[in-house]
């Protein structure tokens, strides 16, 4: 689908993910399925989960922090399959070994872990991306085909920025960047052919 | 060399990239650098490097001393990579990109290789990309250096 703007202008809000009863028999199993696993991530987590800010000692900020993205992870757990699920976990798990960190850095923010999942149930790669973590806690995703690159930053409240690289024949890179919603990252990206990135006909470079 | 003096457009930077900022696939095979590596934190007046000339001998020579000068002066991870960038092609990647930086000798008391890339935006993500695809180009892993 070229883009998943689901709402009907709900008191003018078109970015709302809710589905407008007037607009459900229009929409396919698929997508409403999609619109209930994006409301389900709505809901608010639980104050026990929401890390607290400075002063709780790190590894109880990692901790809590872990706890809130696995406990999203699993409100749509039925919707991913189990390796894509303890991979993903992994992947987490790695970005939190505070050794490896530099001072100053925090764990991943639950908010920017939920726009991630919802880009991701909404993508659907085939292939899966690298992950990492900016000093703040906004999760990065990274896919890479060749020497082309695309990076997509999950902010906080449902903003993603993205920003990709083609390199042509002359050894030029073309870049293209841009910053939406997180319910408009497929139209954002679908002039740039994602599947160069997403499908798993796409090969890798090589580790360096 | 003078502190706050150009660094020569034929000489070279070393960034420190922690495990978290570094380019990988699905797999955490290290492809290179994320645009978030070359990012400086909003307390930090510019990106930290060490020139890589400060230090005598041949090339690897120069590379291994960078590398354990950083060990000394921060926690490096044993997971983390260093970028080597060429100052002139920095300087050009950034004026493509509509940022025209100053790559400055900025020692310190812990660090006398230390240097700074001054003006490069915060929140360019396109120009952090280039720098990371582009400039930086060549990766030395942690564990390549005894």
């Amino acid at each position: 689908m070229a883009g998943l703007v689901l709402g009907s202008p709900i008191g003018g809000n078109t970015m709302n993910w809710r589905m407008g009863a007037e607009l459900q028999p229009a929409f396919s199993t698929e997508t409403k399925r999609i619109v209930e696993w994006v409301d389900r991530l709505r809901r608010p987590s639980p104050a026990s989960l929401r890390s607290q800010a400075s002063g709780r000692p790190l590894e109880a900020r990692v901790f809590d922090a872990l706890a809130a993205a696995k406990t999203l992870t699993a409100r749509v757990a039925m919707h991913l399959d189990r390796e894509t699920r303890d991979k993903l976990f992994s992947q987490l798990d790695s970005l939190h070994e505070t050794e490896q960190w530099e001072a100053g850095d925090e764990p991943v923010n639950p908010s920017s872990f939920e726009t991630f999942l919802k880009a991701i149930l909404t993508i659907s790669p085939a292939r899966r991306p690298g992950l990492g973590l900016s000093h703040t806690g906004d999760l990065v995703a990274a896919w890479t085909t060749g020497r082309d690159r695309l990076t997509i930053e999950f902010l906080p409240n449902d903003r993603v920025r993205w920003v990709l690289a083609r390199y042509q024949d002359d050894g030029e890179p073309d870049r293209f960047a841009g910053q939406v919603e997180v319910s408009r990252l497929v139209q954002g990206l679908a002039p740039h052919r994602p599947e160069h990135w997403f499908s798993n006909e796409s090969s890798q470079q090589s580790p360096r | 060399m003078k502190a706050l003096s150009n660094l020569p457009d034929d000489d070279h930077i070393m960034r420190y990239v922690p495990w978290g900022r570094l380019r990988r696939d699905g797999d955490d095979n290290v492809l290179g650098f994320l645009p978030q590596g070359f990012q400086r934190r909003e307390t930090e007046e510019s990106l930290s490097v060490n020139w890589i000339e400060y230090f005598s001998g041949d090339r690897h020579s120069q590379i291994t001393a960078s590398v354990r000068m950083f060990r000394q002066t921060i926690t490096v991870g044993s997971k983390s990579a260093f970028g080597i960038g060429h100052v002139g092609k920095t300087k050009d990647v950034c004026r493509a990109h509509g940022a025209v930086v100053r790559i400055i000798y900025e020692p310190t008391d812990d660090n006398p290789a230390h240097a700074g890339i001054r003006r490069l935006p915060r929140e360019d993500f396109t120009l952090l990309e280039a720098l990371a695809a582009d400039a930086f180009v060549e990766l030395i892993h942690n564990t390549a250096i005894p």
